[in-house]
């Protein structure tokens, strides 16, 4: 072990200048930290320290797991069930965070969800479940740990979706619709994205023949999938090339944020209208949903067929207050 | 003392004899130091209410110097030991601390001080949980913040200013610029209540208290602020209800502040307590016409003018 070369560096006198009872309650802590251990097991411990490194009677072990024990520790008695083993099952002696650190913490997660980065917002959450061993109490735990939008991704699809996106080969996903039911679909995955803290995964579907995407949470497993080392045959399906024109003004416009296949063509900072944006519509109900979402704000300048496909649609929800 | 009292407490006593004392006294520095860094002083009151017996500062040094020996690492800044280690380790990945290096970056640029305050603690304490794994890679590797797919435009200047207005839960007088990009300001009278960041932006949540409704301001959009001598309300009532149809109404996912308040075979009735109007509207528009606003009444007026005055630019 390294301390006894720290006690040197230090010129500590092992005998005078340090509690040798308080060394055996901290090693014997840190051993169990790492496992637990029988009376015999700590023993060799002991001795095989170079700071303790003193044949010890059982009791000594009993006197410093009761010192553990008052202290704090929740040690479970050595039975045959724990193989005649002490283990540690908690302790107070870690650093912990406090409330207003977990609130810090889940602002930020919340703020940078809007971002619309998924794979930032992945990186933080493992980042948060390793931190979440530092929270103060089980509540604030759960929080840093299911707290976020993308909690009931199955992490293993997710991972299948990408491998095969990057293959271009599709996969056979069942995907629990809320119209149909379960259903089987063909599917190419293509890219994904975070939008309205849902993650979504966008490309082919065979069955229905577009280009469309599907919630991640909503697909419930895959039956059919290619492996790295499979055959690469490249799934042949055409991407849609509908070209959209659009301008944002005001709160939309400040808030703007790139889209997925979308580029700003004009930004005119002085002009009522600071962007002109080009963007590949990939399916026009979720064009729509968020040209909808700009409100007055936005401009759509082409194509004619969306335009009036938008119209129709304020139309026909207008209906449902003209009573008023 | 009946006989039994009398063996229970011989007992006690025996068991209590079987403690290494030195043990707990050097167990009960580190969990008070695992708290807050504290003086020589504060370490022997510390371990004299814990034990009913007074050490001298020698003793103590001497515990001190068991907790460095044991391979802790412990600093003396402003005359107080300072814990710099935790005795368990998490192993951080490069991931995490490029995610650690973005979220430094990020709230640096945020400028909100009680956030940067905060996370700085946060992760003084989890370098203190550093692994020789983690410790091995931030010495071999040269860690980037993470780069987010979009560039973040921070556009925020008085953060902090409305970062104080919130703690002061005074009534606000502000101006506004008008979303229309024109250059007409409103006027509103509100109670802050907390800042957010949406997309790189700080927005201040309020209570507008001239129209009883919650609403989202972006700081930066903020042209005049005037603290009034007056308290917060703190009753805020803003209800706004809807029903969802067709398949949405199977797959809508609750928000915060949301209730389900009635459920058919095709349908629910959703009742929305906390989101700004403006936001709210933009928000159920996406569900076309599988959304129809049902209370109040002049929520399903926005909704209609909200409508109209998409049609009207293309009129």
């Amino acid at each position: 072990m390294q301390n006894m070369n720290q006690a040197q560096q230090k010129n500590l006198n092992t005998d005078n200048n340090i509690s040798k009872t308080g060394y055996r309650a901290l090693f014997l802590l840190k051993k169990l930290l790492e496992s637990p251990k029988t009376r015999q097991e700590i023993l060799e411990c002991f001795e095989q320290d170079v700071v303790i490194n003193s044949d010890l009677s059982k009791d000594t072990v009993t006197n410093t797991i009761n010192a553990l024990k008052k202290a704090g520790c929740d040690i479970s008695r050595p039975s045959s069930r724990t193989k005649n083993k002490y283990v540690l099952k908690s302790h107070p002696f870690s650093v912990r965070l406090s409330q207003t650190n977990v609130d810090t913490l889940l602002a930020l997660r919340e703020s940078i969800a809007t971002l619309g980065d998924w794979k930032l917002l992945i990186n933080l959450n493992n980042f948060y479940s390793k931190i979440s061993k530092l929270a103060p109490d089980i509540e604030s735990q759960k929080k840093l740990l299911f707290d976020h939008p993308l909690k009931n991704i199955n992490y293993d699809i997710l991972n299948k979706i990408l491998i095969n996106a990057r293959l271009k080969k599709h996969i056979i996903v069942c995907y629990d619709s809320p119209e149909n039911g379960q259903e089987e679909l063909y599917f190419t995955p293509d890219f994904i994205t975070l939008e309205n803290k849902k993650l979504y995964v966008w490309g082919f579907n065979k069955k229905y023949n577009i280009f469309s995407y599907l919630r991640v949470d909503r697909i419930k497993r895959i039956n059919f999938m290619n492996f790295l080392g499979s055959n690469p045959e490249v799934e042949d399906f055409e991407k849609p090339a509908l070209v959209a024109k659009y301008k944002l003004k005001g709160y939309s416009a400040l808030m703007y944020q790139l889209e997925e296949d979308e580029r700003i063509i004009e930004e005119t900072p002085d002009c009522e209208y600071k962007y002109t944006i080009e963007a590949i519509v990939n399916n026009d109900f979720n064009f729509l949903q968020r040209i909808l979402s700009y409100g007055s704000d936005c401009l759509l300048l082409s194509p004619d067929k969306l335009k009036l496909q938008l119209l129709e649609n304020v139309k026909k929800m207008k209906e449902q207050y003209t009573d008023d | 003392m009946t006989e039994q009292e009398t063996a229970e407490k011989t007992q006690i006593a025996s068991r209590e004899k079987k403690i290494a004392e030195a043990g707990i006294r050097v167990l009960e520095l580190l969990k008070a130091l695992c708290v807050s860094p504290l003086s020589l002083n504060e370490i022997m009151g510390v371990i004299e209410e814990k034990t009913d017996k007074f050490y001298r500062k020698e003793v103590v040094t001497k515990y001190i110097n068991t907790l460095k020996l044991f391979g802790l690492k412990i600093s003396k800044e402003d005359n107080r030991y300072c814990l710099l280690d935790n005795l368990e380790k998490i192993d951080f990945d490069k991931n995490d601390l490029s995610v650690m290096k973005f979220l430094e970056k990020y709230t640096s640029r945020i400028k909100h001080e009680a956030l940067s305050k905060n996370l700085h603690e946060i992760f003084h304490k989890t370098e203190m949980c550093f692994s020789p794994y983690t410790k091995n890679i931030l010495s071999e590797k040269e860690i980037r913040a993470y780069r987010t797919r979009n560039i973040l435009r921070f556009r925020d200047e008085n953060v902090i200013k409305f970062e104080n207005y919130c703690k002061d839960t005074l009534k606000l007088e502000i101006l506004c610029k008008k979303d229309t990009g024109h250059n007409t300001e409103t006027k509103y009278i509100i109670d802050p209540l907390n800042i957010i960041y949406k997309k790189g932006c700080a927005v201040l949540v309020a209570y507008d208290c001239q129209d009883n409704t919650f609403k989202e301001f972006v700081i930066s959009s903020i042209t005049g602020a005037k603290q009034l001598h007056q308290k917060n309300s703190r009753n805020y009532v803003n209800s706004v209800t809807f029903k969802l149809k067709n398949r949405l109404s199977k797959s809508y996912v609750l928000k915060e502040n949301e209730k389900v308040m009635d459920a058919g075979e095709n349908y629910i009735v959703i009742s929305n307590q906390k989101e700004d109007r403006n936001l709210l509207i933009r928000r159920l528009s996406r569900y076309y016409s599988n959304c129809e606003i049902l209370y109040p009444k002049e929520f399903r007026e926005m909704m209609k003018d909200y409508l109209e005055s998409i049609e009207k630019i293309y009129e």
